[in-house]
């Protein structure tokens, strides 16, 4: 009851939000982003609670959820209307050719969130990290217990809660929501998600490569583990992938409306991942310089915005949180080395290990291996700049994952890197829809009604 | 003139199913190509989740003890706030090895196996990998149940701790 409550306060925290947003019209990508997004923003409010020092219960995460819900949503007859509304306009009936894929899809995800309500958390740095500071902030009523005050556990503490606050508050949510594992919302957000890149990629290709394209990535080995096992990567990804299909689609289409999922997106990257940050500034670098064309300073300022909005939830994590209102302050100096970095051993050392796992089928399968020979036959014979932008993302960020390897001592090749492939193939995945040569659709005759004869 | 109406639409109706058969059938081959290579160790893998699954109900209790063991009582131990229990001993050691470790029931190359040694008596042994060299983690627990996360690297060292718990006796750590 209390998790049926939660998750309804939730979805329509997030309906209210990508209602507004007007770009999203498809049933199935309004039902998966606004719970991805009331996932964002209910985590958001937890964090509120503990920065104003009220006691974590049930009852007061249900009450900011619910206050927070009606805030978004304060014209209730309207809310009424667009929820009506989005299961009426639009509706895209189920052909039998889509069925295989759907039934394929639901069997593998199906497993999925069964696992991730059933197993405990297994994941080493999960179960003395943000795992452990959701379950004592259920026995003390805030985030900042007396784990982090203990000098003898600190040293077993992982440093997962210093850098992901959502996948903590999410934790703390669903606990408190009376699931044994808290971790039942990874389920639901790898099922909103390939929802959500189903009815994406069906935007501009034939629904049977969007289904093969949706089972691909569903059954990416490395990646399907971690659809179950909490780690702070796969909502990352997630949340990453979505933020930048909007934004290139604002790029594309110079259309301000795409610019706010975009942002909302992006912002709650760098919500379940803090260093998501440095990713954002080359892309809000690429706004700024394509919209400055126009030479105009009021179209370079959604450029900062996007960024200001990222930048906003670091600020909220990383001083507010931690310099102002944590007990014990977090020694970073350490963990940026300046020394050594872009020598030839260190840059080739880095560069083949990220290739090594990059390309490593016994974790990512073919998937990354199909993308690019699509890429390539698609630059052979269309030549766009279309096709050449979609390599490009994937090579900037690589780049900026070579760069942040070298600077920062905590993030290593075998783990970080490792994991956040994931950004990379799940943004893969909606970018499939972006290869022309797979863009020309399969054209049904019309059949005349009989009205019309 | 309504003869030659009604058989353009019959023709249409027939082209119109004729390429929802063969979409079908496209798909389904598309689906076959992932089930059995692209996508062919997931597809393995969710068949043991399968019978997990359906094994779920039938040992309902001592999984849920495990599990709920597992969750619940590394991180009190971790953090001191519960004394040690009296052991129980829910998987024997040989049985758990035979049973799980042969047999892994989760997938991520990257998961850990735990091992919990509590006291005298193994108290809850859950594995999640074989693969013992990329990043599998015993804890373990001494007499006085303090936690020592140890991360097993070699074939010896998870050796040596399975010998550890097989023996029956509590961790002494090397000062």
């Amino acid at each position: 009851m209390i998790f049926t409550t939660i998750f309804l306060l939730q979805f329509l925290i997030g309906f209210g939000l990508v209602d507004r947003f007007g770009v999203i019209n498809k049933l199935g990508q309004k039902i998966s982003l606004s719970i991805l997004l009331g996932f964002f923003v209910s985590s958001v409010a937890v964090f509120a609670l503990e920065l104003l020092h009220i006691k974590l219960t049930t009852f007061s995460i249900l009450s900011v959820l619910a206050l927070a819900a009606l805030i978004i949503n304060f014209n209730l007859p309207h809310l009424l209307n667009r929820l009506l509304g989005a299961f009426t306009e639009n509706r895209d009936t189920v052909q039998v050719y889509e069925l295989v894929f759907f039934l394929a899809a639901g069997y593998l995800l199906f497993y999925s969130v069964w696992r991730s309500y059933s197993i405990p958390v297994t994941p080493y740095d999960s179960i003395v990290g943000i795992d452990l500071v959701a379950k004592q902030a259920i026995k003390e009523g805030h985030i900042v217990s007396s784990i982090f005050y203990r000098p003898e556990f600190r040293p077993y503490l992982s440093t997962q809660p210093y850098y992901a606050p959502f996948t903590m508050l999410m934790q703390v949510i669903y606990r408190f929501a009376g699931l044994p594992f808290g971790q039942l919302w990874l389920g639901i957000l790898t099922v909103s998600f390939f929802v959500f890149a189903y009815s994406k990629l069906c935007e501009k290709i034939h629904p049977v490569i969007a289904g093969f394209f949706v089972l691909l990535f569903i059954t990416v080995p490395e990646m399907y583990a971690y659809t179950f096992l909490l780690q702070t990567d796969f909502s990352n990804a997630v949340f990453f992938s979505v933020g930048m299909i909007f934004t290139i689609e604002f790029l594309e289409s110079k259309n301000i409306r795409y610019l706010f999922p975009a942002a909302v997106f992006m912002a709650a990257a760098c919500w379940s991942r803090t260093e998501t940050i440095i990713l954002v500034i080359p892309v809000a670098s690429i706004i700024l310089v394509r919209l400055s064309s126009g030479r105009s300073f009021k179209l370079i300022l959604p450029a900062f915005f996007y960024f200001g909005f990222c930048a906003l939830f670091n600020v909220l994590w990383n001083v507010i949180f931690f310099k102002l209102y944590f007990p014990v302050v977090p020694e970073v100096k350490d963990q940026i080395n300046w020394k050594g970095v872009y020598s030839w051993e260190k840059s080739s050392e880095i560069l083949n290990g990220m290739n090594a796992f990059f390309f490593n089928a016994n974790y990512w399968g073919y998937s990354i291996h199909i993308f690019l020979t699509l890429w390539l036959i698609n630059m052979i014979f269309s030549r766009s700049k279309k096709v050449m932008s979609n390599l490009a993302w994937i090579a900037l960020f690589y780049l900026c994952f070579f760069v942040m390897l070298h600077h920062f001592t905590l993030m290593n090749i075998e783990y970080t890197f490792r994991r956040a492939v994931m950004k990379f193939l799940l943004l893969m995945c909606l970018l499939m829809s972006r290869f022309p040569l797979l863009q020309r659709r399969i054209a049904l005759p019309k059949i005349k009604s009989t009205n019309e004869s | 003139m309504q003869r030659d109406e009604k058989t353009t639409q019959t023709n249409q109706l027939s082209e119109t199913y004729t390429t929802k058969a063969l979409l079908t059938i496209a798909s389904f081959a598309l689906f076959l190509l992932v089930q059995g290579y692209f996508g062919k160790v997931v597809f393995e893998r969710v068949k043991g989740y399968k019978q997990e699954y359906r094994a779920y109900p039938i040992a309902y209790d001592s999984l849920m003890a495990s599990r709920f063991g597992l969750d619940y009582i590394l991180p009190k131990y971790i953090v001191g706030f519960m004394k040690p229990k009296k052991a129980v001993l829910l998987v024997p050691p040989k049985d758990y090895i035979t049973k799980y470790v042969k047999h892994t029931s989760t997938f991520s190359l990257t998961n850990p196996i735990y091992m919990f040694y509590m006291n005298t008596e193994i108290r809850i042994v859950h594995s999640d990998s074989h693969d013992y060299n990329k990043a599998n983690c015993t804890i373990l627990i001494d007499q006085q149940g303090q936690c020592y996360p140890m991360k097993i690297t070699t074939g010896q060292e998870l050796e040596s701790v399975i010998q550890l718990f097989k023996s029956g006796k509590a961790y002494a750590p090397s000062k």
